[in-house]
């Protein structure tokens, strides 16, 4: 255990609070702005949430942090915490539920044994496919312990092979033993038993406590144990991802790990970085350097889409990316300035030390682009400056070609993801340059709606982005949640940027507009909407219409009543009553609508205008009735 | 029942059918046709999608069952309720998806069956796609059944839309999940059956619980092909049943989403799965006409109450006074086909079918309004609380209404005859620029698909592109009302005499260039660029617009947007379109269509010079030669003319007299380019 470990004496009372706190700190580092962290549950659930990943398994944790595989059969309790051979019995808990609204899915458990403060964070990572399972121990007694604990997995079937990292065969004769290399095990099920792999990372090639491996006879119950000392007063942890995985080999798993451990390091593990040194399992150095919030790196939108794409991430320290397994460590010289010359532009000089990353040409002839720390990127010919890179362990630099180049990503910053002083919007073009903008008050943008041209106030905007694929648009999402297709009227538009000038941008160029600062929405998946219940989380206004194609208008009713046909029955309804409608999706009967009133009461028929009218700021629309879906009013508070 | 798409012969679809009638022929004989597509005898076991779903595909392509599933044998495919037995069956050399060809079926002879199940890792589950190809010299109509049994009885089973237990799936519905009852397995079984933007949707039976069958109907023309996609998912039990719930359930499995899954030459014959429902303008007038009353217009008027009373006799009274938003008309009795009354309207509002075609609607007033029944006794009408009452059909066919430009259709369900206004009718906003739509160059207008806001033109020219009308109002001259602005959300349809003769195949000759963009649009216009700069794997190549014959987008994914141009001269570049836009010249205006927009372009001909044609005949001369030297190299040269000298040779070889001439003019003419 690292004697470097920081030394703190506080009240026990501090602990209990501290642990959950902490957890905060660590995982919530990447919340959204202003969206809460896990919320304290009143009582423990016997089985949390369901949560289904991008690569489609199942997850699930139990009241007593172990993890199962879902609704599926799969894996019956994975990583069941026992410490010095008590199992883990939390009394508290906190939850970050998918679709709270919070950036991760998180479960905190806490236990408080006498001298002793046991947690478990549990991250659901959806997007790269995962669980980091976090167990810490805070020592609150007066004297230094020794834990016995004890990670404990069971299968309701037997496994066929255990495996270290490469895919390698574990014996179970005379024991099972990891080797040096292996930084994971696999549990590997036969292909006709129609299960899934697991695999455990539990190390790192830079260093760190290896857990001591037993396994059962009948191959269905697989033991990590450890011995972690904890001085009076301080914590360690034990951090560990859980996968699930259907490789066709088991020597694949290495680029399974690849979007977890990059060059002997964990790659965003969730963890605050005052947390690394407490890591029993692993050395400080196995986690990245990072000197920036992840919040910050989010909004780098551009560069965030290009490294997700590639598959890697910035760290601490300047890589030279060749390829998904060549990168190369070093530092590019942050001397002086290059200039990136745009046909759009013009010459635009920014210092090296302002690059977060360059994509070259990569002998492709793709013109090179210089992604900015402040968000803005800049694509075209470098014609003045040069960017020199020195290999780490080598002597002497070279001057980089940019024409050859894949990708340079420069090490994180506390400047990254500033936007530029003034900035209330970027936007992003075809070729790939993001601008980053600052229309006044005062300016507008023209669009043509499907019911004709508007002109709107950039202020209003919150985003857009151009749709491809079958009917491509611009979509665009406006302050007050309405979102529809629009077309931008041909020419130029003349955008004013944060730096002053005035930018004449082809609208046929134009591909995407965000805000600093805030989520990106409409990266929403496809699907066709046909009720707001299946509209997603931050789209569509409290008061408005749904109509066909995923159009969302924000308004109210402006008759005062409709009138309603229900066979040879008429009604007239007050619109003031008129809490929702809904189109039926019966295929007998498409014109009939479902109106639900104040008071629960629910009327369905054909409303006899042809025509919805709603009223909006700019003055009443008219929509015709067959295009419209759903309508919903605010409830009153 | 929707309508069905009418097949057109594009090129893509006669590679498909002779591809498709390779296999048909040959299957059954050549083992090594087999082979020659990549296929391998199958070999059936268990497969594991990357959500962890185990699937044990048997022989006929149903499902069997494994472990504690729900489902016993899943998906067996009846075709007019004949079980599907496989030939022989066969798998792609990745072992992913399984080929089975169909035994003939003993009634329906001629029909080729095919059924291809594929384990999709990403999202997970089976794709599967019944191929069927009528081979016969009659049309047949089939019945589709997709059988699967449970190993218990189901709970029940509800549509992405939150209805339960659906007899027949609607127009927004795309698929079932089905749940297990208390014994069976804790994952559901998630079916989806047909795409969300359209295409024909299945019935839904029910068997006690234990056995659910989905029903297509599919229409095949002689030596037409018609193609089932579905997808089967195991999925985890939702919490919550609400239509948001079910709708994220189901998304990733969406057809449309699969379409990667998907041979890119079965899409144009995929029946449940459409991109959209193309109603044809015949079909969409046909469907706003007489025939929405019901009521097949005799030889005597019907007055028509409710659903049971039919009356045959004779309508009298005076002229029809109709005050109608567009203004005031007088209508003759004798001029009318049809009158809708305000009886179930209850606002006193009717609709007038005229003979010509028309449809009006509004406030009426009229004298001496009645029927007069074949007994004799008259009954007084108020058209405010009629019916409906249909005119005697006047002798002839159908014809466009005479002096009529066009017929306007509003959402109000007015159907109003334009005459061509010299303002363009509206400029609709593409993506790529402004269209100028006047009633002389239209063939018609329509909304998007699905009721979508937005509008699609056809034109005369062979245009055909969406958008939204850049104007609030639509201005027209309103036969009988004189010039009218009408409110662009009041627009719903407008058609042409174009239309109204419209048919699908066969397209407008290519002037300039034929651009096809994203979602099946057309443009006809002249590339503005005078060059095509490409880069090719680093390198930049500059061809001239001149000297390209086609373009076309090599997948659709690929980012940036990857090529293959064709050159007249018969060679090949691909790359990727080094330029942020293309420019192109369409009505007068310049366009700039980003790449990746762009699904391919056919340039026209250009005109061969006088010295080029000069140089071609005198090679076609010298294939007579009596020297064999001369011939050789007249043959060679002229092959290398490519694309270019091949309208010269055909009419070269068509009146060919001399066997070694034609002999070498075919020769040259079947080299593939």
């Amino acid at each position: 255990m690292s004697s470097s470990a920081p030394v703190f004496r506080l009240p026990r009372s501090f602990w209990a609070i501290a642990l959950i706190l902490a957890g905060d700190a660590g995982s919530a580092g990447g919340q959204e702005g202003g969206n809460a962290g896990p919320a304290r549950l009143a009582e423990l659930p016997e089985r949390f949430f369901q949560v289904q990943d991008e690569a489609g398994f199942l997850w699930q944790a139990l009241d007593n942090g172990a993890l199962l595989s879902g609704d599926t059969q799969y894996l019956q309790s994975g990583l069941n915490l026992i410490v010095d051979g008590e199992p883990f019995a939390p009394s508290v808990a906190a939850a970050s539920e998918p679709g709270a609204g919070g950036e991760r899915i998180v479960v905190r458990l806490e236990e408080t044994r006498p001298g002793l403060s046991i947690s478990r964070d549990l991250w659901f990572d959806t997007r790269r496919s995962g669980v980091r399972v976090w167990d810490a121990f805070v020592n609150t007694g007066d004297t230094e312990v020794s834990l016995e604990v004890v990670l404990r997995t069971t299968y309701p079937f037997a496994w066929q092979s255990l495996h270290g990292t490469g895919g390698g065969v574990l014996g179970a004769e005379p024991g099972l033993v990891a080797r040096p290399e292996d930084i994971s095990l696999g549990v590997h099920f036969s292909p006709s038993d129609g299960r899934h792999d697991t695999f455990f990372l539990f190390g790192s090639e830079k260093g760190g406590q290896k857990p001591d491996l037993k396994a059962s006879a009948n191959s269905r119950e697989l033991i990590f144990a450890y011995t972690v000392q904890v001085p009076a007063g301080q914590s360690r942890s034990l951090v560990h991802w859980v996968l699930q995985r259907n490789l066709p080999e088991v020597s694949q798993d290495l680029a399974a790990f690849a979007p977890f451990v990059q060059r002997g390091q964990w790659i965003d593990a969730g963890l605050d970085p005052k947390a690394f040194a407490q890591v029993a399992n692993l050395a400080p150095e196995a986690f990245p350097a990072t000197t920036v919030p992840p919040a910050r790196l989010r909004w780098l939108v551009a560069l965030n889409e290009l490294t997700d794409r590639l598959g890697v991430s910035r760290r601490g320290e300047d890589l030279l990316w060749l390829g998904p397994s060549n990168a190369i460590s070093g530092s590019l010289d942050r001397e002086g300035t290059i200039t990136v010359e745009s046909h759009l532009r013009g010459p635009t000089e920014t210092p090296v030390a302002a690059i977060a990353a360059i994509r070259g040409g990569a002998g492709q002839g793709t013109p090179t682009a210089v992604y900015l720390r402040d968000g803005r990127v800049l694509t075209g010919d470098v014609v003045k400056g040069a960017l020199r890179w020195t290999t780490k362990e080598a002597p002497g630099s070279e001057v980089l070609d940019l024409a050859s180049l894949h990708l340079v990503l420069c090490a994180t910053a506390p400047e990254d993801g500033a936007a530029p002083a003034n900035t209330t919007h970027f936007l992003q073009l075809a070729n790939g340059s993001v601008l980053a903008i600052a229309p006044g008050g005062a300016a507008t943008l023209d669009w043509i709606a499907p019911w004709g041209r508007e002109t709107v106030p950039w202020a209003s905007l919150r985003e857009f982005v151009r749709e491809s694929g079958a009917s491509p648009k611009v979509r665009i999402l406006t302050k007050d949640g309405s979102s529809f297709a629009v077309v931008l009227p041909p020419g130029a538009l003349t955008v004013p940027t944060a730096d002053g000038r005035n930018v004449e941008v082809p609208a046929a160029l134009v591909e995407r507009l965000w805000t600093p600062d805030e989520p990106l929405r409409l990266a929403f998946p496809k699907g066709d909407w046909i009720d707001f219940s299946e509209v997603p989380e931050g789209i569509g206004s409290a008061d408005g219409v749904l109509l066909a194609g995923n159009h969302l208008v924000a308004g109210t009713l402006a008759p005062a009543s409709i009138a309603l046909r229900d066979g040879a029955t008429r009604m007239q309804v007050q619109s003031d009553r008129i809490e929702s409608i809904v189109r039926s999706v019966d295929p007998e009967a498409p014109g009939r609508f479902l109106f639900v009133l104040g008071g629960g009461e629910r009327l369905s028929g054909e409303p006899l205008d042809p025509y919805l009218v709603l009223d909006r700021p700019g003055g009443p629309l008219e929509l015709p009735l067959v295009q419209v879906l759903a309508y919903r009013k605010a409830l009153s508070p | 029942m929707p309508p069905r798409r009418s097949i057109r012969l594009s090129p893509r679809r006669l590679r498909l059918l002779a591809a498709l009638a390779a296999w048909c022929g040959v299957v059954a004989t050549a083992e090594e046709t087999f082979d020659a597509a990549g296929l391998v005898p199958a070999a059936f076991g268990i497969w594991t999608d990357r959500a962890g779903s185990s699937w044990s595909v048997e022989a006929a392509g149903n499902i069997g069952r494994i472990g504690s599933t729900m489902v016993n044998s899943g998906l067996a495919l009846l075709v007019d309720e004949e079980r599907f037995a496989s030939y022989r069956p066969m798998m792609t050399a990745d072992g992913k998806e399984l080929v089975l060809q169909g035994l003939p079926l003993d009634p329906l002879p001629g029909l080729q069956v095919q059924r291809r199940v594929r384990l999709l890792d990403e999202p997970g589950g089976l794709r599967y796609a019944e191929l069927f190809h009528n081979g016969s010299a009659d049309p047949m109509t089939l019945s589709v059944g997709l059988a699967t049994n449970f190993s218990g009885n189901f709970k029940t089973f509800l549509s992405d839309r939150g209805r339960s237990e659906p007899l027949l799936l609607g127009p927004s519905e795309s698929g079932v999940v089905v749940l297990p009852g208390a014994s069976q397995s804790s994952r559901a079984f998630l079916f989806t059956l047909a795409g969300t933007a359209g295409g024909e949707r299945p019935t839904v039976s029910s068997q006690n619980r234990y056995g659910l069958t989905f029903r297509y109907r599919l229409d095949l023309a002689p030596g037409e092909t018609g193609v089932i996609v579905h997808h089967v998912a195991q999925v985890a039990i939702p919490q919550t049943f609400d239509r948001g719930t079910l709708q994220r359930l189901g998304a990733p499995y969406a057809l449309d989403r699969l379409s990667g899954a998907l041979d890119p030459d079965w899409r144009p014959f995929v029946a449940n799965a459409s991109e959209s429902v193309d109603l044809s303008p015949q079909a969409a007038l046909e469907s706003i006409g007489l025939a929405s009353l019901g009521i097949v217009p005799g030889t005597a008027d019907t007055l028509a109450i409710g659903e049971g009373t039919r009356l045959v006799g004779r309508a009298e009274g005076e002229s029809f006074t109709l005050t109608s938003s567009l203004g005031e008309m007088n209508i003759p009795l004798d001029q009318l086909a049809a009158v809708s009354g305000g009886k179930h309207r209850g606002d006193g509002r009717v609709r007038l079918y005229l003979r010509d075609g028309q449809i009006l609607s509004g406030k009426v007033a009229v004298e001496g309004f009645g029927f007069v029944p074949a007994n004799g006794s008259r009954i007084a009408l108020d058209p405010a609380t009629l019916d409906r009452l249909v005119f005697a059909a006047t002798p002839g066919a159908k014809v466009w209404p005479a002096g009529a430009d066009a017929l306007v259709e509003t959402h109000e369900g007015d159907l109003v005859r334009a005459e061509a206004a010299t303002a363009p009718l509206l400029n609709l906003a593409t993506p790529w620029g402004v269209l100028p739509v006047s009633l002389k160059d239209l063939v018609w207008l329509h909304p998007l698909p699905g009721d979508a806001p937005g509008y699609r033109v056809e034109l005369k020219d062979g245009t055909r592109c969406e958008g939204h009308p850049d104007a609030e109002t639509v201005p027209f001259v309103a036969a009988g009302f004189g010039e009218k602005a009408l409110p662009v959300p009041h627009l719903k349809r407008v058609f042409t005499q174009a239309a109204w003769s419209r048919r699908e195949e066969g397209g407008a000759p290519v002037v300039g260039a034929s651009i096809r963009l994203a979602g099946d649009q057309i443009l006809q216009g002249r590339v503005g660029d005078a060059t095509l700069s490409l880069l090719s794997e680093g390198t930049l190549l500059e061809t001239p617009m001149v000297e390209i014959r086609r373009i076309e987008r090599l997948a659709e994914t690929a980012s940036p947007a990857r090529f293959r141009v064709e050159r007249w001269d018969g060679g090949t570049l691909v790359g990727s379109l080094s330029r942020d836009f293309l420019s192109v010249q369409v009505a007068d205006q310049a366009w700039r269509i980003l790449p990746r927009d762009i699904a391919g372009i056919e340039f026209a001909p250009p005109e061969l010079t006088a010295e080029t044609i000069a140089r071609i005949d005198s090679l076609v001369a010298n294939l007579a030669s009596p020297d064999w030297t001369t011939r050789e190299k007249a043959t060679r040269e002229l092959g290398a003319f490519g694309y270019l000298a091949r309208p010269v040779l055909r009419r070269e070889l068509a009146g060919a007299t001399d066997p070694e001439v034609e002999r070498r003019l075919e020769r040259i003419l079947s080299i593939p380019q």
